[in-house]
């Protein structure tokens, strides 16, 4: 599974590199990003896509967030 | 890269300067539909439109960019706000201020000056405050720029401000039309658009999903925003050079160009291609003020002087620019606030609801047509020096108003 690290980006970088990379991968695949904080507003855009997504707080206060690319 | 910064504020502190600007609003229209006669005469400066003027204005379009700044700008600048008990010391006083500064406006203007002065002291609380977070920003960007320009025009407006209050209140300092103009324009062209230019170069982007725009006018813009605006206040000051005038409305029209072209270029790239209704309510709010700059760079080339019209043309570019921006973005920023607030935690172990359930967008699309037909027929309604009808239009706008700010409020409740 592809990992891709946002922290430190100023926004809106890491939605954009997040959606680019799902662009990239094939449906049924994983892709994890680390963000500074909970992307609200990528949730929104994983919901209308339909892509599954799974959020945990790492110990440094960053979040993983494991995406689905379910196929639309 | 860098590990997880922690830059979110205490929500408390965005909330408690919305929802007094919420409540502002509703009292600011409430009294302006209670006045409405005496705005048909175009009489702007007595005490009733004074306090509903500034409810509105410090009350609802200060204090609402305060709160949105203390979210968005550790979010945008990646770095945490400098004391955040200092900012609920800081939203009492201003609170306070400019609560007592209004009604004082309203019913005592011959002491106004010490709400003012309470007022100005928790403006300059939030200066600080912004200052000592905006000093920890590692790399400086076009959004500072336009953020810190905002500031210091915020700076020169309530001092404008405090001297027009200290002359209601004891006289004595000449020039006071050469300072009111100063506090308009300050005010107005100096603090709310710059700020909203700088905050639209990251959420313009992020509402529409855009990427490689080039931003090549921001910093033209930028340079001819500060040109014009100095020439205008000059001009105000020495009569003696009326083309200076003119010089300072080009100015500030062609800034307002530039910054649409490059509005226009993220647009153009985006990747989204429905966009929200609210965030279009608040992007047509950027068509509108540029109209009012055309108007007002006409204006000055005509040498067209009428009271009434500059009157309305600054009615306008509050309303229609200023208002309707941050209209608009409320309806983004508070569900995010709320939901942050409520839900974050829970996502993933549990059902929650998502953004779009927090607002009822269908109501909130109503209420944005209902705001601009009321503003259509209260200029309308002016123009024919027809009470009746600006009474009714006004009621409109209050109502909508109203409830506008119930929908927000029901969002708390989810």
């Amino acid at each position: 599974m592809k990992v891709l690290d946002n922290r430190g980006l100023e926004p809106p970088q890491p939605m954009m590199r997040t959606l680019k990379s799902l662009e990239k991968i094939k449906d049924g695949e994983q892709l994890a990003i680390i963000n500074d904080r909970r992307p609200v507003f990528l949730y929104e855009e994983l919901n209308e896509l339909g892509y599954n997504h799974e959020t945990e707080e790492l110990e440094d206060g960053s979040f993983k967030i494991t995406i689905t690319k379910n196929g639309g | 890269m860098q590990s997880g910064i922690k830059t979110s504020t205490n929500i408390k502190i965005p909330l408690s300067f919305i929802l007094f600007g919420l409540a502002a609003f509703v009292f600011a229209q409430w009294i302006l539909f209670v006045e409405s006669g005496e705005l048909v005469s175009g009489q702007f400066r007595i005490p009733a439109v004074w306090m509903s003027a500034h409810l509105l204005i410090l009350g609802f379009c200060v204090m609402i960019p305060m709160g949105a700044m203390y979210q968005l700008v550790p979010v945008a600048f990646l770095t945490p706000v400098w004391n955040q008990t200092f900012g609920f010391i800081q939203f009492f006083v201003t609170a306070s201020g400019i609560a007592v500064f209004s009604l004082l406006l309203g019913f005592r203007t011959n002491i106004a000056v010490y709400g003012g002065a309470l007022a100005v002291i928790g403006v300059l609380m939030f200066i600080f405050q912004m200052i000592k977070t905006l000093q920890k920003q590692k790399t400086k960007n076009v959004m500072s720029r336009f953020v810190c320009a905002a500031l210091l025009c915020f700076l020169l407006t309530i001092t404008a401000g405090f001297l027009l209050a200290w002359n209601l209140s004891y006289g004595g300092i000449l020039k006071h039309d050469s300072i009111l103009y100063s506090h308009i324009t300050f005010g107005t062209a100096g603090w709310f658009t710059n700020l909203i230019f700088g905050f639209s170069y990251k959420l313009v982007p992020m509402f529409s999903l855009s990427h490689g725009f080039s931003m090549k006018w921001a910093k033209p813009s930028f340079l001819t925003y500060t040109a014009g605006l100095t020439v205008t206040i000059i001009a105000y000051w020495a009569n003696r050079f009326p083309n200076l005038l003119t010089a300072g409305f080009l100015l500030l029209f062609l800034d307002f160009l530039f910054f649409v072209l490059d509005m226009k270029e993220i647009l153009d790239k985006r990747m989204k291609k429905q966009l929200d209704e609210p965030f279009v309510f608040s992007l047509t709010a950027i068509a509108n003020g540029f109209m009012i700059h055309i108007l007002a760079a006409l204006f000055v080339i005509f040498g067209y002087n009428s009271y009434e019209a500059w009157s309305w043309l600054i009615y306008l570019y509050i309303t229609t620019w200023i208002l309707f921006s941050i209209l608009g973005y409320l309806y983004k920023i508070v569900p995010f606030l709320w939901w942050t607030h409520k839900y974050s935690d829970k996502i993933g172990k549990e059902k929650v609801p998502t953004l779009k359930d927090m607002m009822n967008i269908r109501l909130g699309v109503i209420l944005y047509w209902l705001f601009i037909v009321s503003t259509v027929g209260i200029i309308i309604s002016v123009s024919l020096q027809s009470g009746i009808m600006l009474m009714i239009f006004q009621g409109l706008f209050s109502l909508t108003s109203v409830i506008y700010v119930v929908s927000i409020i029901h969002v708390l409740i989810k």
